[in-house]
């Protein structure tokens, strides 16, 4: 069992996350696919307008209205981080890079152990921040299933075990067992739960967005 | 008489008892040579000598001097305070392995093997050697 999971396991792992990927890639470009796109009228000619720098300022500041930005601020900095420092934090870890190295001859950059360490704590503060509105605003807990829970628990888990592998509390080896097999966990099921936002999050905001703002319906992928 | 015949085994008793456990500690090395180098560190290895002694088939199973692929370590030189044999003495900073990776790499080759090929199981991630107080 010990063997499997810090072996064969993590292959596994890394190879159902990037074809599950792949996957799901493909089959949104399938799915999405039709003989005819139509076109929009243009509702008015565009005029070309003189930008200065303050009208380009007011553009942006007015575009944040009717964002998260303007209905919950906190959540919206809390989200940015959280979402910022998942993928940092693991991917410029020390130890992380010392294994990649050893396995494969060659590493990414790494930040001091005590940064790691402070934004590990600073994801496990968001997600404690998730959970507490999940649990205690009634507007979200009105849509919140189990599934949520158990999503935001693979999510955190491997942040969780990591922290405390770090500084070494409780049993060493058992808590870097439960941390590899929280990680691999969250490799293979971002593919197949919502966790895909990870990959989803590009085409929704900018391939949608952009067919419907500047090429008028037409499909840009 | 007996009783000082008693008192006299008593005392050296407690002195073999003494310098057996002196032994027992001075086994133990700290790995610590990467000090004052530059680089991102964890605490120091303490390092069980004999241990790893009993473990190991042979002195050049770790120990090594390399030509042309081949062990050539005459095992003679293998004494205590002999500069030359230090890991340090080769694996350089501009050598292709470096201290940290000559360390990790000798070290990690045995303690990742399966659980299943070793009778009893070694520290197999960072935190097992590099042991924080």
């Amino acid at each position: 069992m010990v063997d499997f999971v810090q072996g064969p396991l993590i292959t596994i792992a890394f190879i159902i996350f990037i074809l599950g990927i792949l996957f799901q890639l493909i089959q949104f470009f399938r799915l999405t696919r039709k003989k005819e796109w139509g076109r929009l009228p243009i509702a008015y000619e565009m005029k070309p307008e003189k930008k200065t720098p303050e009208k380009i300022l007011a553009s942006c500041l007015a575009s944040l209205n009717g964002t998260l930005w303007k209905t919950d601020p906190v959540l919206t900095v809390a989200t940015s981080v959280f979402h910022v420092l998942l993928i940092l934090t693991p991917l410029f870890l020390l130890g992380h890079n010392i294994l990649l190295d050893q396995s494969c001859g060659w590493s990414l950059f790494s930040f001091p152990e005590p940064l790691s360490d402070g934004l590990t704590l600073i994801v496990l503060l968001c997600g404690v921040y998730f959970l507490g509105r999940r649990i205690l605003l009634a507007k979200v807990r009105a849509i919140t299933t189990i599934y949520d829970y158990v999503v935001w628990l693979i999510a955190v888990a491997p942040f969780l075990t990591g922290f405390f592998a770090y500084h070494q509390w409780f049993h060493y080896e058992t808590v870097m067992l439960v941390h590899i097999l929280s990680g691999e966990i969250m490799l293979i099921t971002i593919p197949f739960t919502k966790l895909g936002h990870m990959l989803f999050f590009f085409l929704y905001r900018f391939f949608i967005g952009g067919e419907y703002s500047f090429l008028r319906g037409s499909r840009t992928w | 008489m007996k009783r000082l015949g008693f008192c006299a085994f008593f005392i050296a008793f407690s002195f073999v008892l003494l310098a057996n456990s002196l032994l027992a500690q001075s086994d133990v090395m700290i790995l610590d040579s990467m000090k004052g180098l530059p680089g991102k560190k964890r605490p120091p290895v303490p390092f069980p000598h004999n241990l790893h002694v009993e473990k190991g088939g042979s002195c050049k199973d770790c120990h090594h001097l390399y030509e042309k692929g081949e062990n050539v370590l005459d095992e003679s030189s293998l004494t205590e305070g002999n500069k030359e044999i230090f890991c340090s003495s080769c694996h350089g900073s501009k050598a292709r392995l470096n201290l940290e990776q000559a360390y990790h790499g000798q070290c990690m080759g045995c303690h990742k093997k399966p659980l299943k090929e070793q009778k009893k199981a070694p520290p197999r991630y960072c935190g097992g050697c590099h042991i924080r107080k």
